[in-house]
């Protein structure tokens, strides 16, 4: 009897620590290292997995690149953002990547950790001081390379054009080519040509007729102008012969 | 002892190794089965994965009162943060955390202000001291398989802070 009360008393005190149950977070090891074109999307699974008895939720904290100049951050998205892993329960988290193609170059080295926090399941924010919050993380480390054009986008953008070729020559032939020779078109197009050379004619006439008008009005100016001169130079003369001496004036008329 | 007694103590004995057995648990993934042509061995293949698990000690630090232009110094009135990798592989701290702000939001200071060191009462060289950043960064700590490692922890305020009731949140993250 004296045996039996402690060994009862060891296997009570068994049977209170194997009811406190514990949720731990936990991941696949490895950091996720991607080789990513500009402009490019990549995506990875991260393992989540409760290594506890009991229910765990858990949330995920999306990374924070540091600042780097004359470039532009990657974007990073999670789905699910939160949720609950069932004990011994492993869950899988969609992770996806984007590097941005504007403002971005090759070269440049991305570093940073996505994480995931435990979070009770009657979890409030605490106030006051430090909270701290305990979580997994894995590194993400993308290392960006030059562009590449899509095989699908590039195969798309060929057969557009050459949709596009083809509709253009179709729309020609049968369409265009036609109606453009058609007996009413050539009847139109023949008298819009005969307007056309109308006008013209019209214009060319009413050009010389302005350039004559001007050409006479100028020969008239010129021959004003000479009859002008014509008459100063007879009175110059007869002025001229009024001026000599009375005896030559009377030579002169003896003479006459 | 008689038969009575002896019937008891197997029992005990019995639900004692019901109970250790129950206790134990382990986390395994693809189980793969083959089996040698010409004999009847079975071959079980387990794989186990390799992870790290955290559990970290507490879920907050409280700093009490600090007055402005003072450091607490780091580890001062038990601030300090366990954390513990039960996984089978090892790991590093990586640490961020947010701003300090007031009751009144408009009050706050840079989350700069927060420190930490790997060593009690540590700051400087010698030591994984550092302040923690808005960005996750790597505290360079390599926490082993099944071991606990310690940050602990202070806050700078700084000169003509004013006085109100101030919280940050404060991530801590093993990676592996």
């Amino acid at each position: 009897m004296a045996i039996r009360v402690p060994l009862f008393f060891f296997l009570l005190s068994l049977i209170l620590t194997a009811n406190v149950y514990h949720a731990q977070l936990g991941q696949a090891a490895g950091a996720f290292v991607i080789n990513m074109s500009i402009g490019s999307t990549a995506t990875r699974n991260w393992s989540l997995v409760n290594t506890g008895d009991i229910p765990l939720a858990y949330r995920v904290i999306l990374p924070t690149f540091t600042p780097i100049p004359n470039a532009t951050a990657p974007t990073v998205v999670a789905v699910p953002m939160n949720g609950t892993i069932a004990p011994h329960t492993t869950v899988a988290v969609k992770v996806v990547i984007t590097l941005p193609y504007l403002n971005n170059k090759a070269g440049i080295r991305w570093d940073s950790v996505i994480g995931s926090v435990a979070q009770p399941l009657n979890f409030t924010q605490g106030t006051g001081g430090a909270q701290i919050q305990g979580g997994v993380g894995k590194e993400i480390v993308i290392k960006s390379q030059p562009a590449t054009i899509d095989p699908l986008a590039l195969a798309a953008i060929i057969a557009g054009i050459v949709i596009a070729i083809a509709l253009g020559i179709y729309y020609y032939k049968y369409k265009f080519l036609p109606k453009y020779n058609s007996k009413e078109e050539r009847a139109k197009r023949a008298k819009r040509q005969k307007e056309i050379a109308k006008e013209k004619l019209r214009r060319m006439e009413e050009k010389l007729r302005s350039e004559r008008a001007k050409l006479l009005a100028e020969a008239r100016m010129i021959g004003k102008q000479a009859s002008m001169a014509e008459k100063a130079a007879k009175s110059t003369a007869s002025k001229k012969s009024a001026k000599r001496s009375p005896r030559k004036q009377k030579k002169g008329a003896k003479k006459k | 002892m008689n038969n009575r007694a002896v019937i008891v103590n197997l029992g005990i004995i019995a639900l004692m190794a019901a109970m250790v057995l129950s206790v134990v648990s382990f986390t395994f993934s693809g189980i793969s089965l083959s089996a040698n042509s010409g004999s009847t061995n079975v071959v079980a293949t387990v794989n186990v994965q390799s992870t790290c698990v955290l559990a970290v000690s507490n879920s907050a630090i409280n700093f009490f009162t600090v007055n402005p232009g003072t450091s607490t110094g780091v580890g001062a009135s038990g601030n300090v943060v366990s954390d513990t990798n039960n996984g089978n592989v090892g790991s590093y701290i990586w640490i961020s955390g947010s701003n300090w702000i007031g009751v009144n939001i408009a009050v706050n200071f840079f989350v700069a202000n927060t420190i930490y060191s790997n060593s009690f009462n540590n700051e400087g060289a010698g030591y994984l001291f550092n302040s923690v950043g808005l960005a996750t960064g790597n505290t360079g700590e390599l926490v082993s398989t099944g071991a606990t490692n310690t940050l602990y922890f202070g806050v700078n305020i700084p000169n003509g802070q004013t006085a109100n009731s101030y919280t940050q949140n404060v991530v801590i993250n093993n990676v592996c």
